[in-house]
């Protein structure tokens, strides 16, 4: 029988599990925005630009209110690292119970972060006009699976507890920082030979760099999720 | 760890009550000068350990010992043994403060005249440093020959700490010194414990997990009898390597 405290905890890494996951595919949503330069989309995730971006003919009255999710984003971190200050507060938790909490606890705060590149990705589909982009975007859909696979697998990791999951994040790591790389060059020499790509390939420069600190943060989260199970420190890159 | 290093030192030492086993084959080091906690569920054998060190058990009709017990390298269990020099040098602080329906000076410099100190300048100085020893002295400066059992409860602990360290011993055992006392009672004295390791060998039995964390340099955890595992103790409380003792110290026990 397990009692009221081990239950909070499973439940707590339950949650922070689906904060997780609402982050990453605030990630994906976004990425798929800026894709189909779809601003109605970007404007549910990120807001803010609400007349702008939707277009409707309802009178206003009768609109729904839209909270966008970089709303939720944030008011959930904030309830979730309090639940889990909580937790050390009442039950001064130690070994693998307090390296769950200290890894749900960096979880949030890179859940957070990846949610906030989805927002920033958000603002760049605003600065570009509808229709469709050039050059397959450089070659950021490449990127972006790449990004998005490893903060799945991350997260597949943590609710799972399977380290194998992990390996071979270096490498997959080292795939992404090349992707940005290339794509940087390409996106120059394609300014250079003609300067009308110039609004489409800055933006490609800024979110070519979120996905990189996304698939940081992946890796990040790989060590702590492997300190969490083993209480051995690694470094993943 | 070196020899010289262990205060006390078991090897395969099983201890009987009757025909019940209370400790199998008990393989302990403790260093000198550390704070060493033994940690475990109640009926584990922590006490029985610990009152094994300067033979308390001997009290106890029925008890039978076999292995060995080193002191300082010298073996302490056998016949030959002075019980109270050895006694002298181990001290022990119990649970329930227990100070003798005396004054306070009259409790502290008990334990010396029994051994034979008469000179009142002499039983002054013992009686000024022990109580400073345990971190008393000021309390009770002004108020020396009052009641001991005027005390507060943490005082009255404090003031047993300080009758411990009256007769010289190198080594102090507390079985759940801060058990009967309030929170601020119990930070002083953690504050103590931490302060006594420059000149003594402190053992500790605690049941509150985090006191054994806060104030222990060394924990072995005790499980029906044995000693289930012994490290430094941010190893036993970060990650210990057994499976037995991750599950009590995180309360998934039973």
């Amino acid at each position: 029988m397990k009692d009221h405290y081990h239950k909070e905890l499973e439940a707590y890494q339950v949650s922070v599990g689906g904060y997780s996951r609402f982050a990453i595919t605030m990630l994906r949503d976004a990425f798929d925005a800026f894709s189909s330069l779809d601003r109605e989309l970007a404007c549910e995730i990120a807001g803010g630009m609400e007349n702008f971006c939707i277009q409707t003919d309802e009178p206003a009255m009768h609109q729904e209110i839209r909270v966008p999710r970089k709303v939720f984003l944030s008011l959930r971190s904030d309830q979730l690292e309090e639940q889990g200050l909580k937790l050390i507060a009442l039950h001064q938790p130690v070994a693998y119970d307090l390296r769950t909490i200290s890894c749900c606890m960096n979880l949030i705060s890179s859940a957070e972060r990846i949610g906030r590149y989805g927002k920033d990705i958000c603002h760049c589909t605003y600065k570009l006009p509808e229709g469709i982009h050039i050059r397959g975007m450089a070659r950021l859909p490449e990127m972006a699976e790449g990004a998005l696979s490893m903060l799945e697998d991350s997260l597949h990791a943590f609710q799972t507890r399977d380290l194998s999951i992990l390996e071979g994040f270096s490498s997959r790591d080292d795939v992404i920082d090349e992707l940005r790389y290339l794509i940087y060059e390409d996106c120059i020499s394609i300014m250079e030979e003609d300067p009308r790509t110039i609004p489409y390939c800055a933006t490609y420069l800024l979110v070519d760099r979120y996905l990189e600190r996304c698939a940081d943060h992946a890796c990040k989260t790989a060590e702590k999720i492997h300190y969490m199970i083993t209480g051995e420190r690694v470094d993943i890159r | 760890m070196k020899q010289q290093d262990n205060a006390l030192e078991t090897k395969a030492l099983n201890l009987y009550y009757g025909s019940a086993q209370a400790l199998i084959d008990v393989d302990i080091q403790i260093p000198k000068n550390q704070v060493t906690a033994l940690i475990g569920p109640s009926g584990c054998g922590k006490s029985t350990l610990l009152r094994c060190f300067n033979r308390m058990n001997d009290l106890i009709p029925d008890c039978t010992i076999s292995g060995s017990i080193l002191y300082h390298g010298e073996e302490i269990t056998g016949r030959s043994t002075d019980v109270v020099e050895l006694r002298k040098r181990i001290g022990m602080v119990f649970q329930q403060p227990n100070p003798f329906p005396k004054s306070i000076y009259e409790n502290v410099i008990y334990g010396p005249k029994v051994h034979g100190v008469r000179d009142r300048k002499q039983l002054d100085e013992i009686a000024e440093k022990s109580l400073k020893g345990a971190a008393i002295w000021e309390e009770v400066r002004e108020r020396l020959h009052d009641a001991a059992r005027g005390l507060s409860g943490g005082q009255q602990q404090r003031l047993c700490i300080a009758r411990t360290l009256s007769v010289g011993p190198d080594i102090i055992l507390m079985d759940e010194p801060c058990s009967a006392l309030d929170p601020i009672a119990t930070a002083k004295i953690e504050n103590l414990i931490t302060e006594l390791k420059d000149e003594y060998t402190v053992v500790i039995v605690t049941h509150n997990m985090q006191q054994a964390a806060r104030v222990s340099d060394y924990t072995g955890f005790m499980y029906m009898g044995r000693l289930i595992e012994f490290d430094s103790t941010p190893v036993i409380f970060e990650k210990p390597k057994e499976e037995l003792t991750e599950n009590y110290i995180t309360g998934r026990f039973g």
